[in-house]
């Protein structure tokens, strides 16, 4: 696997090629979310790179509103020429840069590309311009298992940095700072105060404001496993760590003992949804209402002791005079009777209620709102 | 564009997280109402839509010339793409007018299965016109812009691209990009891209800044409400196709009122061509008197700015509530299902379908058996004598908050 490494501007390409590394990610304020390079300062950061045989691939992943995008599509097309490669996540942006240039592509199917039938639409659509589909971190093992292999685009994987929890293009933090909100760039810690969570590191820059998880995110442990999924590219994000360790944690992730890259980084970490995806869980759980009118005959609206009650006939159902019915208390309280007497609102005498009418029944007791009535077979 | 008028208007989309939502924004003047069915949506914890529901929305809302869009926005993982092909032929085959979709490998799986026409979600961030250029390639007919684009990207999305366009007008605010933020992902296990947003942004903070010793409590990423009422007027030049109200989990009296005050403008459009009526006070007074947080216009002509963070924990005061909503008339009386406790003598406001509310006192307050009340219990039904206007689905306020 080949090592993809987000750049800053204070790295040293010359140690970086020496620990290995295959390709160098180069970010600006104005073009990239948390790329921290001046566009004159990148420029020269891809010529040197090249020139020491590393791959540099421009960092345009920069979420683009329409107001901005004539003054955004010029800085692009100003940087173009120096690069052979494009990272964008802006579907704007890519399909900008499909149309006006010839870089090849790579295209960040994070937020939301979750499964093979979107991906292989990318795929299809962007056809061979398309160099690399940089996939989700939220991507449980199983499914990096079915995904990569069946791809024909090389995929990467974050394989340890930080977790990107919120993007916004508010700017968040500088009506919290003072005389430092003149900075492009400001950073900040935030603890929720009514979660347990703490911890957050936040920024904001250009390109609105962003929130991280206190924890970071580490598979240098899989290594093995990713390789055995076919997967082509890992991509290391050193914030939070200085240049030194940030070459020895390069060279450790590539060396035949990459879960070493562990130990060495300096901040806790998780595998977040690698091992099981815990949200499917949940999701499945939030689809199941406890309540299910689904064979439900009606639901009472008024209850009120020693009093008819009163009920909705549900769609599609009707009551009738001598129905064995079973009443089931939101509480889940169970009451068995027949139903002996049906009439309007207007007291008039019925034999039998349709689907959406609103009746009375006789008094029944423990009957309460919100109860359903059930056939009592 | 909706309907065949003096001046044309656009859709008026409003929430329905209920049948009985759904008839109460129709009855008020919707044009067409979005709803989540049973799976594939983001309101998993809605009260949504099952087969049978889905048909009655569609029959009720056509019977009265609004459509229907069924909300599919959730971003999938490949294990739940089960049934979707046949879900997608079957709401077509309901009748339901259109998709809202986020996720690619959905938009294709609905296409293929010949599912109703697509438009594209909010969720996926369309924020360009070479974006929407894009989705317009992957088959989508329209877009449902952030709420970070402003009124002239609506204008220049929808010349460049050639797709209808819909945008919000009310309602309360993602405070991310639409779709990038997984707080609650990774705080509490809920996938906020599959119906799991823990509100995580209305929290309060500690905030401690890099460069400063001190730190600072506040709700730093918590967004007022747009509101766009005396933006109407840009909406309709910038040929903005479709104006959504936002807030299926809100109740039948957000429903209600805030469809009712836009609609009512709209239709002063439709008459006059302009938005300038005298009653433009008293339709923003109506918007105060639902559930929300200050207003804001957010970004529709400006790039938000630090007005439009809500910095505090609180809505703001309402000054009515939804007594209930009639359910039901007899020969004498109107049946009001109790949302908000009030007393024998209080004074209530029926808000007809369309024109001005009227006051009337609970001068009669019985049970359904015609035993004497003197005061209500929320959830119960209460007949009050009947006064000239009253319908099924109208809504009966209680002014003394
Ligand atoms: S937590 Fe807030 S910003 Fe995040 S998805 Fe939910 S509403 Fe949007």
């Amino acid at each position: 696997m080949k090592l993809t490494y987000f750049l800053r501007p204070e790295d040293d390409l010359v140690a970086l090629s020496k620990s290995g590394v295959h390709e160098v990610l180069i970010g600006s304020k104005a073009l990239s979310r948390l790329g921290a390079f001046e566009l004159e300062q990148m420029i020269e950061a891809a010529k040197k790179a090249k020139e020491l045989g590393l791959k540099a691939t421009l960092l345009c992943d920069a979420l683009v509103s329409e107001r901005d995008f004539s003054s955004f599509k010029k800085r692009l097309e100003s940087v173009l020429p120096f690069f052979e490669s494009a990272r964008a996540l802006d579907p704007g942006v890519m399909q900008f840069l499909f149309e006006s240039s010839n870089l090849k592509l790579q295209f960040v199917a994070d937020t939301g590309n979750h499964n093979l039938p979107g991906l292989l639409a990318w795929e299809k659509y962007f056809g061979e311009r398309l160099e690399r589909l940089v996939l989700s971190i939220e991507l449980s093992k199983e499914s990096l298992h079915h995904i990569i292999p069946a791809l024909k685009t090389p995929c990467e994987l974050l394989v340890l940095g930080r977790i990107l929890l919120f993007h916004s293009p508010r700017n968040l933090l500088s009506p919290l700072a003072g005389e430092v909100s003149q900075s492009d760039w400001i950073e900040a810690t935030g603890a929720s105060e009514e979660s347990p969570h703490k911890g957050f590191p936040l920024v904001e820059n250009l390109q609105g404001s962003f929130m991280f998880l206190a924890k970071d995110f580490c598979l240098a442990e899989q290594i093995d496993d990713l390789k055995s999924m076919g997967l082509e590219y890992m991509r290391f994000d050193p914030t939070g760590c200085s240049s030194d360790l940030a070459y020895e944690v390069s060279s450790t992730l590539l060396s035949d003992s990459p879960k070493l890259a562990k130990e060495l980084w300096p901040n806790p970490v998780i595998r977040g949804f690698y091992g099981v995806n815990k949200s499917d869980v949940l999701f499945k759980k939030l689809k199941n209402p406890s309540r299910d009118k689904t064979h439900a005959l009606a639901e009472v609206l008024d209850a009120r002791k020693g009093e008819p009650m009163t009920v909705k006939v549900l769609d599609g159902s009707s009551l009738k005079l001598g129905l064995a019915v079973k009443m089931i208390t939101p509480e889940g309280k169970i009451k068995e009777f027949s139903i002996s007497t049906i009439k309007t609102l207007d007291g008039e005498v019925l034999d039998a209620a349709p689907e959406r009418s609103i009746v009375t029944l006789q008094a029944v007791g423990s009957a309460c709102v919100k109860a359903l009535l059930l056939p009592n077979f | 564009m909706t309907k065949k008028l003096n001046f044309p208007i656009p859709e008026l989309l409003a929430p329905a997280g209920s049948l009985e939502k759904l008839k109460t924004a129709v009855l008020y003047g919707a044009s067409a109402v979005y709803l989540g069915g049973q799976r594939y949506g983001l309101r998993a914890a809605a009260d949504n839509f099952n087969r049978e529901q889905m048909i009655m929305a569609v029959q009720f809302a056509h019977a009265h010339g609004a459509k229907v869009h069924v909300v599919l926005n959730a971003f999938l993982h490949d294990s739940d793409f089960v049934g979707l092909s046949e879900y997608a032929k079957d709401l077509r085959l309901i009748g339901v007018d259109s998709v809202i979709v986020s996720d690619l490998g959905v938009i294709q799986t609905v296409i293929a299965a010949g599912g109703p026409e697509v438009h594209l979600s909010t969720q996926a961030s369309c924020l360009n016109a070479s974006a929407a250029k894009l989705w317009k390639a992957m088959g989508v007919t329209r877009v449902v812009l952030g709420r970070e684009a402003s009124l002239e990207d609506a204008k220049a999305i929808k010349l460049a691209s050639g797709l209808e366009v819909e945008m919000f007008v009310h309602g309360s605010m993602c405070m991310a990009f639409s779709g990038h933020c997984v707080i609650s992902n990774y705080t509490q296990g809920r996938d906020s891209n599959r119906g799991g947003c823990a509100h995580s942004c209305r929290h309060e903070y500690r905030i401690g800044l890099s460069d400063s010793e001190q730190e600072k409590n506040s709700f730093f990423m918590s967004s007022k409400d747009l509101e766009g009422l005396r933006q109407l007027k840009g909406y309709v030049d910038a040929g903005v196709d479709s104006l959504k109200i936002e807030g299926r989990m809100k109740s039948v009296h957000y429903a209600g009122t805030v469809t009712r005050v836009y609609a009512e403008a709209l239709a002063h459009y439709a008459e006059h061509g302009n938005f300038l009526s005298d009653r433009l006070e008293e339709w923003a007074s109506e918007l105060r008197k639902v559930h929300h947080r200050a207003y804001t216009e957010a970004s529709l002509i400006k790039p938000a700015d630090e007005s439009s963070i809500h910095n505090g924990r609180d809505s703001e005061g309402v000054e009515s509530a939804v007594a209930g909503p009639i359910v039901a008339l007899t020969k004498d009386a109107m049946v009001i299902e109790v949302r908000k406790k009030f007393r024998l003598g209080e004074e209530l406001e029926l808000v007809p379908f369309r024109g001005k509310s009227q006051t009337f006192t609970a001068n009669r307050l019985r049970t359904l058996s015609d035993n004497p009340l003197e005061e209500t219990k929320p959830g119960s039904l209460v007949k009050i004598d009947l006064i000239p206007g009253a319908a099924e689905h109208v809504l009966v306020r209680s002014t003394g908050i």
